[in-house]
């Protein structure tokens, strides 16, 4: 049967309800930002010690999961597998939205967040944020153009260039995310290429877990036809996710279990943490990948749309705690100055920094998640994004007829 | 595109400023700028000069300054300071302030400048005078055009049409 | 200025200097001797650096501190918050096995290769030619990836309004990062010193040139075991310990 993408109608009062709120939500991020431009980071929890708080947990988390997000397009477009095809237009502008409010938290949460233009034409070539600026442009530009290879006919001749360009594109693009910690060779949580290929496989998991939760919404509040094969897929697909992420989670904190230069750090976050361990270990391990992977496995739950659903959002919350480890946690350490002696001074050094987010910082933070979903709401509205029919008889290259 | 964009916003903002070109034009309903007489006989040049240029040369001498280390007086942004500020109603020199030289000529000519986010409005030794124009710098009438040369290393290029880039941060 | 400025006037600079020490050497020679001129740009000729000798440094002595801040118009507290700057600080040591304790003031180690500026993405983190590092607040967005990067903690983000107390010698604002000039605006102006190193009791802080091989601190550097911090990471830093 053929593949028919046709706009949602979008005039039902629960579309306008959830894009209210949605917009309710990008009105309170720029609320937030406003307040920190004009006093300053002073009301919020970030400080000298806690350089990069909570509304980078929520950019970086955006940022990684946008190129995630692109996952199903590439699987389509450039492995060539004909099931995902008509999953591709949404997972492309999925990517967009994703990376659109990723950055609108980045560049809002700026100490000069004015002056953020400036980065175009003073370019630093030795820094990873400046590629960033190059990357996060080209992304734009090649997922753009894949998804009007993907809706527009005539455009048809750019659909592999497009495509291949937005896969290679996405691999670079978090690779120079993973860099910006990974380039920083003076924190222990950091300084270790390994975070380039760790943050890729991250990618995978959260962007096609937001994508799996996108589509049942869609599908479910759309009133369309959602096949049980096209999930199926997709939940594969998260199972795979979740072993790599956990197989790199695992040989990242091995490594540095093996230097003994970096056990107090380990210890810090494995056992010691606090907060950070609790994050760590109920957070990102277990809610984020035991529980998902064993609820998308058994027999008994495997086939339950529920549960594919509720695993998305457990994937994504380890995400959230994962990030939060990583960017906090990695600062709350201390910086050893001088191995071999304990450390004490007035800017603290040689002790636990001490970070409390402010509602500012959850306010920005979300407001980004609002640009992104918003971005998805409105785009579906006036593109041809979404299949009319999603169901196996239509979506399953491979059913009998 | 957002650099075309912002370039005609840029250059809104040249046009705000062309009352400035034809001094004596009070804008209409606009309060004309209070111009405070500062301290010594004559800037470091002349008028005409200065309100069509001091801009690109305050930035100038900030990026030499800032990264060569140069530390000339004729424009440099506390030299300015150095003359200009007037005493306000506390006796504090400034200028900053409803009446005083920067902002009451910036506030007429609609072009919000951050200087003094970060710069002191305040001269340095608080009423000390120093010279305007030392001996060395070479008194006298001289013309914007040989001022233009005066500065060491590169100077501005004054005839190029004022870029985004000279706008970034000073206006909102 | 944009960077390809930066380099190409380094490189024409370097490529004359060179010519000049060929040709005259002598007057090179007279001009070292001689304290920059205003319009006088700084050069590699020069790279200042800061020689700390622990032994003689006490602890609970602030006086380095307190003479920055007066310097520079932070404000020294009796007990900081995180989000305080403090451009120069006092750290106590205690070695972990031997019980030995040092005293030592850290700032901005004025490293010859700064992770700050590697990181920084739009070059307001920048060394002078006379191996100062420097934040340019003018192109700053304050995006902070420098604190990030810094192996000392040398640097603070301003985090609130300063409303207009700054110093007219030294510009200071909301939402940039900022950290120690080695007193920049001292040696433009040809002080030979910094803040710090004058209001030391004990005279531990040493300013001078590293490069110029008959000055105090080079000579003291090429008779007596020194360490940089983290001198693991090769960042050729210009300020050195002695004692520790």
């Amino acid at each position: 049967m053929h593949i028919i993408n046709r706009e949602i109608e979008g005039k039902s009062a629960g579309y306008w309800a959830l894009l209210c709120g949605l917009g309710i939500l990008v009105l309170i991020g720029l609320y937030a930002a406003y307040n920190m431009e004009h006093h300053g980071h002073v009301i919020t929890g970030m400080n000298n010690q806690i350089v990069w708080g909570l509304p980078h947990v929520f950019a970086v988390f955006l940022v990684v999961a946008a190129s995630g997000a692109l996952n199903v397009a590439s699987v389509a477009g450039v492995f060539g597998k004909k099931a995902y095809k008509p999953l591709a237009p949404l997972s492309a502008l999925l990517a967009i939205a994703l990376l659109a409010g990723g950055l609108a938290v980045l560049m809002l949460d700026l100490g000069r967040a004015d002056r953020a233009i400036i980065t175009a034409w003073e370019v630093n070539p030795t820094s990873v944020f400046s590629w960033n600026v190059v990357l996060y442009s080209g992304f734009f530009g090649f997922t753009a153009a894949y998804l009007w290879t993907m809706l527009d006919k005539t455009a048809k001749p750019l659909y592999l260039f497009a495509g291949y360009g937005a896969f290679i594109w996405r691999l670079i693009l978090t690779t120079g995310t993973g860099l910006i910690f990974g380039f920083l060779v003076a924190r222990q949580a950091y300084g270790t290429a390994l975070l380039a290929p760790k943050f890729i496989v991250f990618s995978l998991l959260y962007g096609t877990a937001i994508y799996v939760l996108v589509l049942m919404a869609a599908y479910g509040w759309g009133q369309r036809a959602l096949g049980d094969e096209v999930l199926r897929r997709l939940k594969n697909m998260l199972q795979i996710f979740i072993a790599a992420s956990f197989y790199m989670t695992f040989v990242y904190h091995l490594t540095n279990l093996y230097f003994a230069k970096e056990w107090d750090f380990e210890r810090f976050i494995l056992a010691d943490g606090g907060l950070y361990t609790t994050l760590f270990w109920v957070g990102q391990v277990v809610l984020g990948y035991v529980v998902p992977f064993i609820l998308m496995a058994a027999p008994a739950t495997r086939s339950n749309r529920a549960v594919i659903a509720v695993s998305a959002i457990l994937i994504i919350l380890g995400a959230l705690a994962q990030m939060y480890v990583t960017i906090i946690g990695g600062q709350a350490f201390p910086l050893e100055l001088f191995p071999g002696f304990s450390e004490s001074s007035s800017f603290f050094d040689g002790e636990i920094h001490a970070y409390t987010p402010s509602h500012w910082e959850w306010m920005l933070g979300i407001g980004g998640v609002g640009i992104a979903l918003a971005l998805v709401v409105f785009a579906v509205k006036v593109l041809r994004i979404l299949p009319e029919s999603l169901a196996d008889e239509v979506a399953d290259p491979h059913v009998k007829k | 595109m957002l650099a075309s964009w912002l370039k005609s916003a840029a250059l809104g903002a040249l046009l705000a400023l062309s009352p400035l070109a034809t001094a004596g034009d009070s804008g209409a309903g606009v309060p004309a700028p209070v111009i405070q007489k500062g301290t010594g006989d004559k800037c470091v040049a002349d008028t005409e000069y200065m309100r069509r240029n001091h801009m690109k040369d305050l930035k100038h001498q900030r990026d030499q300054t800032m990264h060569q280390g140069i530390r000339t007086k004729q424009f440099s942004l506390k030299n300015c300071i150095e003359c200009h500020a007037t005493p306000d109603a506390s006796g504090q020199r400034t200028v900053l302030g409803k009446d005083h030289f920067c902002q009451s000529c910036h506030t007429y000519a609609a072009v919000k400048i951050d200087c003094f986010q970060c710069h002191s409005s305040k001269p340095e030794g608080n009423g000390a005078m120093h010279p305007i124009v030392s001996a060395t710098d070479g008194p006298g009438s001289r013309t914007a055009a040989s001022m233009r040369h005066h500065s060491l290393g590169k100077s501005p290029n004054l005839d190029s049409p004022i870029s985004v880039k000279d706008f970034a941060g000073v206006l909102k | 200025m944009n960077n390809f400025e930066q380099y190409r006037r380094r490189f024409l600079g370097g490529a004359l200097a060179t010519a000049g020490a060929a040709v005259m050497p002598g007057l090179v020679l007279v001009e070292v001797a001689h304290s920059r001129a205003p319009d006088e740009p700084v050069s590699s000729k020069n790279r200042w650096g800061l020689l700390i000798d622990t032994t003689k440094c006490a602890t609970g002595c602030n006086e380095c501190v307190t003479a920055c801040s007066k310097e520079n118009g932070w404000t020294q507290k009796e007990v900081y918050s995180p989000q305080d700057p403090q451009w120069i600080r006092k750290v106590e040591l205690t070695h972990n096995s031997t019980g030995a304790k040092h005293s030592l003031p850290v700032m901005c180690q004025h490293c010859e290769e700064p992770p700050c500026v590697d990181v920084c993405p739009t070059g307001a983190s920048f060394k002078r030619d006379d191996g100062i590092v420097l934040v340019d607040r003018h192109i700053c967005i304050g995006c902070r990836y420098c604190m990030m990067a810094c192996p000392y903690k040398a640097r603070s983000l301003v985090h609130e309004d300063l409303n207009d107390t700054q110093l007219a010698r030294m510009p200071r604002g909301k939402g940039c990062v900022e950290s120690c000039t080695l007193c920049m605006h001292k040696i433009d102006a040809g002080d030979n010193t910094t803040a710090c190193a004058e209001a030391c009791p004990e005279h531990a802080i040493l300013f001078g040139d590293l490069n110029d091989a008959g000055s105090e601190i080079a000579q003291r550097l090429a008779g007596h075991a020194s360490r940089e911090i983290r001198a693991d990471l090769g960042l050729n830093t210009g300020v050195r310990y002695t004692g520790i």
